[in-house]
């Protein structure tokens, strides 16, 4: 595919028009900056989607399960093919979320799957995301924008169009909709996702509100205008971490939750997306069981593989680990967004020593992993030519009638030569992805 | 009626406020600035007389500086324009990605102006995209009620700042009746109109805001009151 810097230079112009940014805290300093953008897509083929698409469909649809056992009966700890040290002691499991079934029964609408291509070509998973999953909305926008700069790609090349996410979005918000409004709930301007949380209410048509517009009573939502009117809310799209959701149940100094927001929830009467406590699914530890569940819910072979993970909670991969520390990767369960991610090989020999006893002594605490040497993809340098960077791709799969692949993803890159860390609140830029159509 | 939030309103009312406090004051300042080129250096203290800012910018150079690019004086174009595309940024959703496009090309272009050698030339494109805002407001901003309290603080701004620059009555007269037409229009609740007796009274005889300008700025202030942000 042909990109000249001139039409990457267009389209990243563009980008700056229309404030395509994030946020970071440096220092305590909130910081907005451009999201870096780089215009060479990465293109996967029509039989490569298919692939994955079915691969995605049954790791979403088997995690979805998973969350209704945990917090109904909990057989899949009782038939001990998960141990129950990884579900309810884990972070990510809340108690007060115990017996509700949400509305439609789906857990995790939206889930942001990570994935990287190995050099052989094979993918593996590397991460679920069934919290708020962000970054739907870069590549969406970068699409509408490349369309403009660079149209002869698109007339030259048969590109599945991806511009619908905002319609499989409000779709999903309508398939679990108890009755009222759509709104998503942000936790305001200075939130890292601020420009995706505007954006998508934009494309949605859904409110784009705070928490000091919504008002409970008698277990009922609403959103108040500023004549005191109230208008009820069936669905909330609510971009802020459970512990923040509601003060009257879990952190009781939040100042971005909704009072009683849960008690509505709990009462059938609002939609909460993603459903609250899902944390305990995409937990790094529990990440090593979905092979597991794929075939104890569905009874099928997953069609998608994990990276090659070992859990030193049991005893041969814990000596594993330990005898082959410097080729592994070692995660912290408890971090996320490339934080608490360290190469076995970066480390020096006191540091491994510390960690190696680190593990033994928290064993539940991480897991280790094989590095894949995943695929570099060209990016443009400033000089127009190519440069050759480690890349993976995070599929957004919608669950509400039927769960739906988006056939697009964000696809991040590392802008550091050699470097896998591809996270964009550590210098991370992002790409369209073209899935092509034929 | 739209579902518009407390906080919403004060968006959309501050960010009418601000957009229209850049473009007046610099449609203001291009007046002075021309003055500066031939005739009196220190026109400009006449400009900071009428918005009763004092002078702490030392000379013409300092003011161009402070008073237009300077980020941290609260009184400068450059804060107005920070304030109002803060504004405009939480409510992408209601104006459109394409209306806060333009206040994002018009500050691009602003900041830019700030190392020029041809400042009004510099300066022009940024009252284009300003009024390529209000262009994209009246043509795609479809909920009445919201593109009422924004252009009801686009006109409160803009006649404040009339007054405050002694423009003359035929002008201050025609933003008037464009606000009484919005006020019409608005929701009960929306303004307090109660406020608009002063203005009324005052536009009745030409020339006499100028003895009770300080009332007439009240009043329009509280037009809106109770949802500054």
């Amino acid at each position: 595919m042909e990109m000249t810097t001139t039409a990457a230079l267009e389209i990243n112009k563009l980008m700056t028009r229309y404030g395509v940014k994030f946020g970071i805290y440096k220092n305590g300093e909130f910081i907005e900056q451009l999201f870096p953008y780089d215009a060479i897509p990465r293109i996967i083929s029509k039989q490569e989607f298919d692939f994955l698409n079915k691969g995605l469909v049954q790791r979403v649809n088997a995690l979805n399960c998973f969350l209704q056992d945990i917090y109904t009966n909990g057989n899949i700890v009782i038939d001990k093919v998960v141990p129950e040290e990884f579900v309810y002691i884990s972070k990510g499991y809340l108690p007060e979320c115990r017996g509700i079934v949400p509305p439609g029964g789906v857990y995790s609408h939206i889930s942001g799957i990570d994935l990287v291509q190995a050099k052989s070509g094979e993918w593996f998973i590397l991460e679920d995301n069934l919290r708020i999953p962000s970054g739907a909305s870069y590549p969406l926008i970068a699409r509408e924008l490349s369309r403009i700069g660079n149209p002869d790609a698109f007339s030259d090349n048969d590109i599945a169009e991806n511009r619908h996410y905002s319609d499989m979005l409000s779709n999903t918000m309508d398939s679990v909709n108890c009755g009222g409004l759509n709104v998503i709930l942000t936790p305001g301007r200075y939130n890292a996702a601020y420009f995706e949380h505007s954006y998508l209410a934009e494309r949605t048509g859904a409110l784009l509100v705070k928490a000091s517009d919504l008002v409970v009573e008698n277990a009922v939502l609403y959103l108040e205008n500023y004549l005191g009117v109230k208008a009820r809310v069936g669905a909330v799209y609510r971009r802020m971490s459970d512990e923040y959701l509601d003060p009257m149940t879990f952190q009781a100094d939040s100042l971005i939750g909704v009072p009683h927001i849960m008690d509505a929830y709990r009462a059938g009467n609002v939609a909460l997306i993603n459903a609250p406590g899902n944390g305990v699914a995409d937990d790094k530890g529990i990440y090593y069981f979905v092979p597991k569940m794929i075939k104890y819910y569905l009874n099928e072979e997953p069609i998608l593989s994990n990276a090659p993970t070992y859990l030193p909670y049991y005893e041969d991969d814990l000596k594993y680990t330990l005898d082959n520390i410097r080729k592994l990767v070692i995660k912290d369960v408890s971090e996320a967004g490339g934080y608490g991610v360290v190469f076995g090989s970066d480390l020096t020999e006191e540091r491994l020593s510390d960690l190696k006893a680190l593990i033994k002594r928290e064993p539940r605490r991480f897991i280790s992993q094989e590095v894949i040497d995943f695929i570099d993809l060209d990016v443009m340098g400033e000089d127009g030519s190519r440069v050759p960077r480690k890349a993976d791709l995070r599929a957004f799969v919608l669950t509400g009638v039927s769960t739906r692949v988006w056939p697009s993803g964000l696809t991040r890159f590392s802008r550091v030569e050699g470097s896998f860390v591809v996270n964009s609140s550590q210098g991370g830029g992002f790409k369209d992805t073209w899935v092509l159509s034929r | 009626m739209g579902i518009i939030s407390v906080e919403h309103r004060g968006n959309l009312y501050w960010l009418g406020r601000y957009e229209e406090r850049v473009y007046t004051t610099l449609h203001s300042f291009f007046g002075y600035y021309d003055i500066t080129l031939d005739k009196d250096k220190n026109s400009y203290r006449n400009f900071l007389n009428s918005l009763e800012i004092e002078d702490s910018y030392g000379d013409y150079k300092g003011f161009i500086r402070g008073f237009l690019f300077d980020k941290a004086d609260g009184s400068s174009v450059s804060a107005a324009f920070h304030s109002a595309y803060d504004n405009a940024m939480v409510i992408r959703n209601t104006i459109g990605s394409e209306a806060l496009a333009y206040i994002q090309l018009a500050m691009d272009v602003f900041h830019s102006a700030r190392d020029t050698k041809n400042l009004r030339l510099a300066l022009m494109p940024v009252m284009d995209y300003l009024l390529a805002f209000w262009g994209s407001i009246d043509d795609k901003l479809f909920d009445g009620e919201a593109r009422t309290i924004i252009k009801g603080g686009k006109l409160v701004e803009r006649l404040d700042l009339y007054f405050r620059f002694n423009y003359e009555h035929k002008l201050i007269n025609s933003e008037y009746e464009k606000l009484c037409h919005i006020l019409a229009r608005a929701p009960k609740g929306l303004c307090n109109t109660q406020h608009l007796a002063i203005l009324v009274e005052v536009m009745a005889v030409e020339n006499s805001y100028k003895e009770r300008q300080e009332e007439v700025l009240d009043s329009l202030g509280k037009l809106f009151e109770g949802h500054a942000v």
